[in-house]
């Protein structure tokens, strides 16, 4: 059931009628109902991977609360200070087997459904490689809807229970229906235990107000996945089936074109599991906050998916740098390279792990994890060049409020990223390199020029459309400047300019967007993860 | 509160009428491209009360001269003719006439070539013949008989959700046809008067199955059932086109239905000498459909079966009905001369549309 099908559709208009007519305090369930229907459209054969991961979580978490229930109890009927500390010591030992056992467990079902495949075919290659002629056949397993992202969001809840920063929950099905809340199964965003559980169990009735917030932000979500993203697609998939013919000035135009794809389809994607969301009164955290304004690298990964980064940033980044090993380990390599690289060095390893780990949840292929490795080693890059940076705008004191540097970092930042993004658009990693390779080598303007744009299978009518679909983008991001969610700024416009602009934006999507006959419905570029 | 209303409703009136407008906008007009897209929809402004009606694909709307049967005959009729009208399309139209003529037809003409389909064939087909109905239950049996699986039913309550596209290829057709809908025959009638003569014909291939599809049969049943409630006489024909083949193993299973049914069964592939029919002179597309002169040649041979066979009443000395009939074939005659004319001049028609 994709997000922008009449099916779903129709699915959201019945939830919210008998949500609405349901009594408050079993409104949460009329969600878990839904959100199980929406799961079983994918096919209800997987409901058994995502209910597995809610038995197990449920039971490793309900045991480390008993366990803390049973440390209480004995801490306040311990005396003295040592042995409170003793039981405390030895209740988080027990709770961190608990939370190991459950983490490697619904870990585990992932990386069998998603990485076996990955790794027989990895082995399969070195066997070849060294004369063997034995190879395994592969598994096949179909990857169920949304494995990646529910999987995130329950190691977050278990890890914050370990670390008693969350609550545990005791109602089964309310875990449930944390684990697989339908607007954000699909592609996220991530959200925190301790956060959305403050209004996903609240009830609260459908309310003008919400109805028409989230009725706003899932236009606004169709908007860009149907004007633009899937407008523009076509082009996008002509040039990178064809690396051999649209090299160079081709590459380019590409790889803007997927960052303008990518970011109308992951966020319109977003926007639609924000805005379902807020009808029913539950705040999802918000995922991108204009990425393309950023000016640097590590800045962008605080604006793009912002949900995924703190997530990694959180229970890998910050867990394995401050670990005891790590720890020990910065301690012995003081010994042999000094102080500063022995402080360095281990964040510099912790990074590319994250960003490694990072790759390869985004998806099983070698392209993607040179992606996260590529992340990494620019970020890394960034780090050891900050001190120069430093020195540098100290020398050019005014140059960081300068409107012509600001924009040559929002560019520099911008094609460094699509570069890097260009490990998504092609079939290997050589050809991605042979691309990023052909901007030097065959950089043929007047190639360009000869072909022209309307080669790439697409209408040259297709991209004004999409053209003004991203010039009303522009100007709602200029209208969301400040992190000022942009319907806040649009309910200060008099009522007539608000409805005349969700009116533009309304009939843009109707008569431009991507769908209906002769248009194959293409699902979010996200879903795959 | 009186201002929260004041302002839903300006916007919902404004939706309202900006969606209409776009609609209309959008949906093709069947003015200068594919403009048998029209036809349907061209019953409901004729007088709707014809005592002849046809009913198929192709091989009626070009092959029967509804000016043919009303000069020769005095009889009053309408095609109700499609691109590819397949069974189930056919028996709705026969229902959706039914349900809105203000006379009842005498006698109902099928044309069987679309029995060879079992099951819907290609979306264009299907706008094509339902887009033109006026909304009806029936309508709406029509197109849940017809829809592909990658039909919307939004699409066709709205049909700007199938042809949104179209605004790549606005043009003035679009705009002049805003108001009214172009008229593209007479009724039901698609004036060519142009000539291809037949050339090269393929051979017909053998068929795995020349069996007829029980879908196809159980329309064909309820078609008889139908005409017979309504004591209207059904008359099955085959059209004499030489291309798509028609294969003597349909042509026995019809004869079979006619004969269990009592129906009339006239396959014009077996007369075509007797209606003098001349292939060099009387297809305007190399034999698959007959130009304006084979038309009239096909009026005149089945009106005089008609009116021998059902007594079919001549309507010429009705006055009322005599004005409208003689106004349209003035209309009919100035069409033809204008074709020749272009024909003549620029070797090609340009004009095809009625009004």
């Amino acid at each position: 059931m994709l997000f922008h099908s009449s099916v779903f559709l129709l699915f959201l208009a019945g939830l919210v009628a008998v949500y609405a007519l349901t009594p408050q305090r079993f409104r949460w369930f009329v969600l878990l109902v839904g959100s199980m229907v929406f799961y079983a459209s994918a096919g209800p054969f997987f409901l058994i991977y995502i209910c597995s991961t809610i038995v197990i979580t449920y039971l490793c978490t309900m045991s480390m609360r008993r366990l803390r229930l049973k440390r209480d109890a004995l801490v306040a009927e311990a005396g003295e200070k040592d042995a409170r500390r003793l039981l405390k010591d030895k209740a988080k030992s027990i709770a961190k087997v608990w939370a190991t056992i459950c983490l490697v467990l619904i870990l585990g079902i992932l990386a069998v459904v998603k990485y076996t495949d990955f790794a027989i075919a990895n082995v399969n290659a070195v066997l070849s490689l060294i004369g063997y002629a034995r190879q395994f056949g592969l598994m096949g397993f179909a990857l169920p809807m949304g494995i990646s992202f529910y999987t995130f969001q329950t190691v977050g809840y278990v890890i914050d229970v370990y670390r008693e920063k969350a609550e545990v929950e005791t109602n089964p099905l309310k875990l449930a229906l944390f684990v697989s809340f339908f607007p954000q199964v699909v592609q996220g965003p991530i959200s925190r235990f301790g956060e959305l559980s403050k209004t996903l169990y609240s009830g609260i009735q459908i309310n003008r107000v919400n109805l028409s917030r989230g009725a706003n932000r899932i236009l606004w979500g169709f908007f860009k996945k149907l004007v633009i993203a899937d407008r523009l697609f076509p082009a996008m998939a002509a040039l990178s089936i064809n690396p051999d013919e649209y090299q160079g000035i081709f590459y380019m135009l590409n790889i803007a074109l997927y960052a303008i794809i990518l970011f109308c389809d992951f966020t319109g994607g977003i926007d639609i599991a924000i805005g379902v969301a807020e009808i029913f009164g539950v705040r999802l955290p918000e995922n991108f906050n204009r990425p393309f304004y950023s000016r640097s690298i590590q800045e962008y990964w605080t604006r793009w998916h912002m949900t995924m980064y703190s997530w990694f940033r959180d229970y890998v980044f910050y867990t394995m740098a401050a670990s005891k090993k790590m720890l020990r380990f910065t301690k012995s390599l003081k010994r042999f390279v000094g102080n500063d690289i022995a402080k360095r060095l281990p964040v510099h390893i912790t990074l590319i792990w994250v960003w490694f780990l990072t790759g390869l949840w985004h998806g099983a292929t070698w392209n993607f994890i040179v992606w996260g490795l590529a992340n990494g080693v620019v970020l890394m890059v960034s780090l050891e060049l900050a001190p120069l940076y430093a020195r540098f705008n100290g020398r050019f004191p005014g140059l960081a409020n300068n409107r012509v540097y600001r924009c040559f970092q929002i560019f520099r930042t911008f094609w460094l990223m699509n570069m890097i993004r260009s490990f998504d658009i092609y079939d290997s990693v050589g050809t991605t390199f042979n691309m990023m390779s052909s901007i030097v080598r065959n950089f043929s303007l007047t190639q360009f020029l000869s072909v022209g744009i309307s080669e790439f299978t697409l209408p040259i009518a297709d991209y004004f459309s999409a053209g003004a679909g991203l010039l009303v983008v522009f100007w709602v991001s200029w209208l969301g400047r400040g992190e000022i969610d942009y319907r806040e700024r649009l309910d200060k416009f008099a009522w007539p300019l608000r409805y005349l602009a969700v009116g533009v934006i309304l009939f843009m999507t109707i008569v431009f967007g991507a769908y209906g006959y002769g248009f194959d419905a293409r699902q979010f570029i996200y879903n795959i993860f | 509160m009186r201002l929260r209303i004041v302002k839903i409703s300006v916007a919902v009136v404004a939706f309202v009428l900006v969606f209409a407008a776009l609609q209309r906008l959008l949906v093709p007009k069947y003015a200068s491209f594919a403009l048998e897209g029209g036809l349907i929809r061209e019953y409901y402004s004729s007088s709707m009360d014809q005592d002849l009606i046809l009913i198929g694909d192709c091989e009626v709307y070009a092959n029967f001269s509804t000016i043919g049967f009303w000069e020769n005959f005095g009889i009053t009729s309408f095609i109700r003719g499609s691109p590819q009208q397949l069974v189930w399309h056919s028996y709705y139209l026969l229902e959706d006439t039914l349900l809105h003529a203000r006379q009842k037809p005498k006698i109902v003409v099928f044309n069987i070539m679309a029995m060879q389909y079992g099951e819907p064939q290609f979306e264009p087909y299907n706008r094509l013949t339902l887009d033109g109905m006026r909304w009806s239950p029936t309508k709406f049996r029509a197109i849940a008989a017809s829809r592909l699986d990658d039909e919307s039913w939004l699409s066709y309550f709205f049909p700007i959700f199938r042809f949104k596209e179209h605004w790549r290829d606005l043009g003035s057709d679009d705009f002049r046809y805003f108001f009214r809908d172009p008229q593209a025959s007479i009724n039901g009638f698609m004036i060519r008067s142009d000539t291809m003569p037949v050339g090269f014909l393929p051979q017909p291939l053998p068929i795995a199955n020349y069996r007829f599809s029980e879908k196809a049969y159980y329309y064909l049943n309820r078609m008889a059932e139908l005409t017979r409630e309504h004591d209207i006489e059904l008359v099955l024909i085959k059209a004499p086109n030489l291309f798509p083949h028609w294969y003597n193993q349909w042509d026995e299973q019809i004869i079979e239905f006619a004969g269990e049914h009592d129906l009339l069964y006239i396959n014009f592939l077996n007369y075509t000498e007797e209606i003098g029919l001349d292939w060099d002179i009387h297809s305007f597309n190399a034999g698959l459909h007959l130009n304006v002169f084979g038309a009239e040649l096909m009026s005149m041979y089945f009106g005089e079966i008609l009116q021998e066979r059902f007594n079919l009443p001549d309507r010429r000395t009705e006055s009322t009905v005599a004005e409208q009939w003689n106004s349209m074939a003035q209309q009919y005659h100035h069409m033809i001369a204008l074709q020749l004319d272009e024909i003549e001049r620029y070797g090609r028609i340009n004009s095809f549309l009625i009004g």
